[in-house]
């Protein structure tokens, strides 16, 4: 089993070192690494073959009950060869597609990288497991799309392939974990054996089903997420055939398979998949009509496709799915051939417009007949897997009586049979516009999709070759108990009637196209997602550029009033939302006032107003001093004698300190600055002090309110004798009861007068040498305001 | 019978004998840092000795050594001793803004002043009584304060120590005030003390708890850089010589945490307090996820990005805070600050290496770097990765448990917030991955050296970052008694 997910990774050192000696054909090499995934998984495949489903365990992250589990049904081993197989042909294909300048050693190891987490995502049965190497994937196709980092529109759009899968996949995380959380479990085997009705939290489960699809519709690019797989069609074709039409993309379509037998019998499940897969159908014929670029096309059809991929869980039955492996090969098959055949198209031509070629069926035509059948299939032409599969979907929607459906897929089928026949005949038949210069392709370029389209056509005419391995594969809970059984001819009845139709009428819009010259052939403006998600982005990024600016504080004098308003509203809120009883205590308040406390009270006030109505610095200080000395007085007054020395000494110790270093200031700095404060600026500040000024007072009020159950001042009273044999009770706090504090304190002081000095003293040699470095000036900010 | 706080006095008289080596013996300073570096690392191992004690054990009841304490004292010790590499790399550059009266001028002190740092974080994150964190906290700060500022020639330096010494002093009067508070309601400063008595505490004095408790989570709020409190970050990481921004962003963030957690502990598991004190966190955690990550997609500085992506780190962490009522709430946040210190260190041992020969930290001073650096460009590469938690990273598995936390306690909104950054942080992280990648080098760049001990550092870290990311359990082992 490792080996199997392992070897492409494994095979990445190996394909570093020869890249640069074999140059181009190292893409033969690395076609190895799949094929040797593909041999080990039939050798799997047959070992395993009589159990329906096998669980392979190694224990990961115990704490978590995380294993390292993999999950070997019908589903997975057929996902599995799908990988593989395309894997061999696409790198056949991009050996001979890449041209010699390329760097092969990159491309090759991403693409190695890629089918790794692939095959991981395909074969885990634990969800988080899973997970991971969806991500994986991701990051592979962000590699890839990003190829030609040079150009800009590569660039664009592997970020936007990123950013929307890796969003959905973060989406699909709290997903599973809300599952897990209300399951018990990771493992999708438990889960599918399970039922909803066990599980807690009847709510959640609905949660983690909607989060969950959407992780599977933003990977398959189903709207509204369907803009990113257009743009990632700038990587090379070899990636848009395997990564953007085969396999990546087919993992949203997994992933609802996965969780098909865990949520099916959720009412949302129906409307939700039908409803999201069969509207991106529409919605991405419609836009495949509407566009030129040869890739574009078939990127708007793939979205097409994977929405009908999609919708089919939707419809299935209480009792299951019958065919969605038989749709998924039929897609594989005749899209891969389709992307492989536009680019040896775009390689021999250098264009991709649809309205500029022209006629090149002659220069190539075994391309032109791969071209034929992938188109045939893609318009559901009988004698197809297209027709197979259209069949059989139109059949399920007449039985479950899903008209609304119904018509969504005849009415995008109609328009899908317009583009198709415009992918074939503007390109391979008529005449070969003048200016087009065409070299013809090798055979080896050409063998690939060849190979895709005759397995489309013959299984397309015989299909019963396919009901041995399609009845082989089903998985219990998510396919029905009866055998399938195809065949190409049903009798006369409802689908055949409206396939009829739908060619006739397609065939008929094409030539009304044709006629006009497709003159309508642009997207609207307001159907370009993509735009509006780049303008989403730019816009986001000047959003937090001017919330960056506007919170931004790098200016100390700013820092204050946010805390303090954050301070203010958050303390209003708690005040708001706790007890009324808080302002019970107010009403009954002393107010009676002694007149000492007044004065002192009073002289306070006015010296702060000095500080702030003075324009010299010396003097505001002084000012602000007096203030402080006057604050010792009240220290006083209520009888705290040591704290009101500690207050003295460390009022008289900061003015000293301020003043120096004011003496050193030169003399023009001297003066608060003139700059004029903007009013708006000046009343905010107001009323933020005037809220400050109020929680103090309510502070003190509410302290003052409850007096502590067990002052400690009597117990220094009472002690002063007979512990300290002293009768001032200040002098024995001071030097007694708080002796350490005392020595703390004065330790303190002098260290810090020790540390002034040496400042001052160095300051005074240093000044004849070289000149003191100017004040710290907030430098960071002039720089950042021009 | 071994002290608890061994640890610390030893870490302490490291300090104190690398300054005496420093002042008296006429050494290359760098022999200093190395020395710090094998001894620490000597302590460290040391610390695998010395076994959690259960509270009664220890006398001293503002010290206790549980798991939690002994896991963050090995955290800070690592953490310091990277620090110390980082400074050995970064000397030159530090030399260019010092006043050099002497060859190697103040680097003794740039080399030790981490250790008292160490010391005091070490004590912090062991301090079980206000008057304790307070002192430690201190102990801390102070240092810091010298070490922002100690390029004194450089305006950025003295700018951002001014910056840091002015919040940082604006925070300890907000945490006195705080601790004042609790102290006058419960009249206890230990934190058992306070467990004690707050279930008994009465209505009407629940007002004034809160308040308290608001006062010092504002000063926690600054030293782990919770919005609104963080605006001192940006200036500060990108003002200060990048090994302290390492160290700061690390080390000091995991011991404010440590102690917001030992702080928060009496109140969450008191019912009275508790809905009020998760509201409270809760509207931390959302507003600090936001604001970190949506600035941080704006900025063209490397470290100012590394700084606001240090203040989305904490809106992460905080989240998981904001579910300490889910059992994996504490093992969520240990996981993640270990994760923490190993990308944050990676990062900034590149770019150090970077700026040193750039001569600039500017995003676009990474333009290329994979062509002319492909070493430094790889490890760059995996640690934003990391930061950004892609799977296979130890980040990843940082995020996810804490959202499993967070799922499990039912903080569904920040679950949902916390989605929707991460994809910014995608944005962001990957930026610079772009850069390097992607853009051609200017013409001027030439390519970059690293010294044979920084490729083994640098691999080192990629190692770990990795290995920890795919079998988390050797850490997820050491915090399972939580």
């Amino acid at each position: 089993m490792f080996a199997v997910i392992l070897l492409p990774a494994l095979a990445v050192p190996l394909v570093l070192a020869l890249a640069p000696r074999l140059g181009q054909r190292v893409g033969y090499l690395v076609g190895a690494a799949p094929l040797g995934s593909a041999g080990l998984l039939a050798w799997l495949a047959a070992s395993t073959g009589s159990q329906p489903r096998v669980i392979l365990e190694i224990p990961w992250v115990p704490q978590l009950g995380v294993n390292l589990s993999f999950l070997i049904d019908g589903l997975s081993i057929f996902y599995g060869f799908v990988i593989c197989v395309i894997g061999v042909l696409v790198c056949w294909y991009a050996a001979e597609y890449l041209g010699r300048k390329y760097a092969h050693a990159r491309f090759y190891s991403c693409l190695l990288f890629f089918m790794t987490a692939m095959l991981g995502t395909v074969f885990s049965n634990n969800l988080l497991l899973l997970f991971v190497f969806w991500e994986l994937t991701g990051v592979a196709s962000f590699l890839l799309i990003g190829f030609f980092h040079e150009s800009d529109e590569s660039r664009r759009g592997a970020r936007q392939a990123l950013l929307v899968t890796a969003a959905t996949g973060l989406c699909m995380l709290v997903g599973i974990i809300l599952l897990g959380l209300s399951s018990g479990t990771y493992s999708l085997a438990t889960l599918a054996d399970g039922s909803l009705s066990d599980y807690k939290d009847g709510g959640w489960i609905a949660a983690s089903c909607v989060l969950l699809l959407v992780g599977a519709f933003g990977k398959s690019a189903q709207f509204p997420f369907q803009f990113w797989l257009p743009g990632a069609m700038a990587a090379p074709t070899p990636v848009s055939a395997y990564l953007h039409s085969a396999t990546m993309v087919k993992l949203g379509v997994f992933l609802t398979g996965r969780i098909f037998p865990i949520f099916h019998s959720l009412d949302l499940w129906f409307w939700l998949v039908c409803g999201v897969g069969f509207f991106t159908m529409l919605f991405g014929a419609f836009l495949a009509l509407r566009s030129n670029d040869l890739k574009a096309i078939l990127a708007y059809s793939t979205v097409s496709q994977l929405g009908f991929l999609i919708g089919a869980y939707g419809v299935g039955s209480k009792t299951g799915i019958q065919a969605d492996t038989l749709h998924v090969l039929s897609h594989v098959l005749y899209k891969g051939s389709l992307f492989m055949t536009a680019g040896i198209v775009d390689h021999c031509t250098g264009l991709r417009d649809v309205r500029k070629l022209g006629g090149l069926g002659r220069y190539m035509p075994v391309t032109a007949f791969s071209a034929a059948i992938g188109v045939a299939a893609l318009a559901g032409l009988p004698l197809t897997t297209g027709f197979i599969s259209k069949e059989l979907l139109l059949a399920d929607l007449v039985d479950a009586r899903a008209w609304v459906w119904f018509a969504l897929v005849a009415l995008s089928a109609t328009l899908t049979v317009a583009f198709a026949a415009r992918l074939f005949f503007n390109v391979f038949t008529g005449s070969k516009p003048e200016a087009l210069s065409v070299h013809r392709p090798g055979w080896a370029i050409q063998t690939p999709p060849l190979l895709l389209a005759l397995a489309a056509l013959i299984l397309g005419t015989f299909p019963g070759l396919l009901d041995g391995t399609l009845n082989a594969i089903k998985v219990a809970g998510l396919h029905g108990e009866e055998p399938i059984h195809l065949a190409l001819w049903h009798g006369f009845n409802l689908e055949v009637l409206t396939t009829a139709l739908i060619i006739v009428c397609g065939g008929g819009l094409y030539l009304l196209c044709q006629k006009s010259g497709w003159k309508r052939a642009e997207i609207p403006t307001f159907l370009r997602f993509d735009a509006a998600f780049e303008r989403g982005l730019d816009g986001l990024s000047v959003f937090s550029k001017r919330l960056t600016l506007a919170l931004r504080a790098d200016w100390p004098p700013a820092y204050l009033p946010i805390v303090i308003f954050f301070l203010l509203v958050s303390l209003a809120g708690t005040v708001a939302v706790s007890s009324s009883r808080f302002f019970e205590g107010f009403s009954a308040i002393d107010i009676s006032l002694s007149p000492l406390h007044t004065f002192v009270a009073v002289m306070i006030a006015a010296s702060l107003v000095g500080v702030i109505v003075l324009r010299r610095w010396t003097t505001q200080l002084i000012a602000l001093s007096v203030a402080g000395f006057f604050l010792t007085f009240y220290f006083v007054l209520y009888r705290a004698p040591d704290l009101a020395m500690t207050q003295i000494l460390v009022e008289s110790a900061s003015v000293v300190m301020i003043l120096l270093l004011l003496s050193r200031f030169p003399s023009s700095r001297l003066f608060r600055s003139e700059e004029k404060r903007e009013a708006k600026g000046r009343i905010f500040r107001v009323i933020l002090s005037g809220g400050v000024g109020l929680v103090m007072t309510g502070l003190v009020l509410f302290a003052d309110r409850h007096s502590h159950p067990d002052p400690i001042g009597p117990k220094y009273l009472e002690l002063s004798k007979p512990l300290a044999e002293g009768t001032n009770a200040v002098n024995t706090i001071l030097v007694d009861f708080r002796g350490f504090d005392t020595l703390g304190e004065i330790t303190v002081l002098l260290i810090a007068t020790l540390g002034a000095l040496g400042l001052m003293m160095r300051y005074k040699r240093g000044r004849a040498g070289n000149d003191p470095a100017p004040a710290p000036g907030f430098f960071l900010e002039k720089k950042r305001r021009p | 019978m071994i002290v608890p706080y061994a640890l610390e006095i030893s870490v302490v008289c490291v300090g104190i004998f690398l300054l005496m080596v420093d002042a008296f013996l006429k050494t290359d300073k760098t022999t200093i840092a190395w020395t710090g570096v094998v001894v620490l690392l000597a302590i460290f191992g040391l610390t695998f000795a010395l076994g959690p004690m259960p509270k009664g054990v220890i006398p001293e009841a503002f010290y206790v050594l549980d798991p939690t304490a002994l896991f963050f004292k090995r955290f800070l010790l690592l953490a310091t001793v990277l620090t110390l590499i980082l400074s050995i790399d970064y000397s030159p550059v530090y030399q260019k803004f010092v006043p050099a009266a002497v060859p190697q001028a103040g680097l003794g002190e740039f080399f030790t002043l981490p250790v008292f740092a160490c010391a005091g974080m070490m004590f912090m994150v062991s301090a079980n009584d206000f008057i304790m964190i307070f002192v430690a906290l201190e102990l801390v700060t102070i240092t810091f304060y010298v070490l922002v500022a100690s390029m004194r020639k450089n305006q950025g330096s003295l700018e951002a120590g001014v910056k840091y010494l002015i919040l940082g002093a604006l925070s300890t009067g907000f945490l006195v005030y705080g601790i004042t508070w609790l102290y006058g309601i419960t009249g206890y400063t230990s934190l058992d003390g306070i467990q004690s008595v707050l279930p008994r505490v009465p209505e009407q004095y629940q007002p004034s708890v809160l308040f308290g408790l608001g006062l010092v989570l504002v000063a926690l709020g600054f030293k782990v850089a919770a919005v609104p409190f963080q605006f001192w970050v940006p200036d500060v990481y990108q003002g200060a010589p990048t090994p302290v921004t390492a160290y700061l962003s690390v080390a000091s963030k995991a011991a404010g945490f440590v102690v917001l957690l030992r702080v928060l502990e009496p109140f969450v598991t008191t019912p009275t307090f508790q809905v009020k004190v998760f509201g409270i966190l809760t509207i931390l955690a959302a507003v600090t996820l936001i604001l970190g990550n949506l600035a941080a997609m704006s900025q063209q500085n490397l470290k100012r990005l590394l700084a606001y992506s240090s203040i989305a780190h904490a809106g992460y962490l905080l989240v998981a805070v904001a579910s300490l009522s889910a059992p994996g709430a504490k093992v969520a946040i240990g996981f993640y600050l270990g994760g923490y210190l190993l990308m944050t260190f990676l990062a900034f041992l590149v770019l150090l290496n970077v700026a040193k020969v750039s001569g600039g930290d500017d995003i676009r001073d990474f333009n290329g770097l994979g062509k002319r650096s492909p070493v430094l460009a790889l490890a760059l590469l995996i640690s934003m990765l990391s930061l950004a938690g892609l799977p296979f990273t130890i980040g990843f598995l940082g995020k996810f448990f804490i959202f499993e936390a967070a799922l499990a306690s039912g903080q569904y909104v920040l679950v949902v917030l916390g989605a929707i950054t991460v994809a910014c942080g995608f944005y962001y992280y990957l930026k610079v991955v772009m850069a390097m990648y992607w853009q051609p080098p200017a013409p001027s760049a030439t390519n970059i050296q690293v010294s044979p001990f920084g490729q083994f550092l640098i691999a080192l870290l990629v190692l770990a970052i990795i290995i920890f990311g795919i079998f988390p359990q050797p850490i997820l082992g050491a915090l399972t008694h939580l």
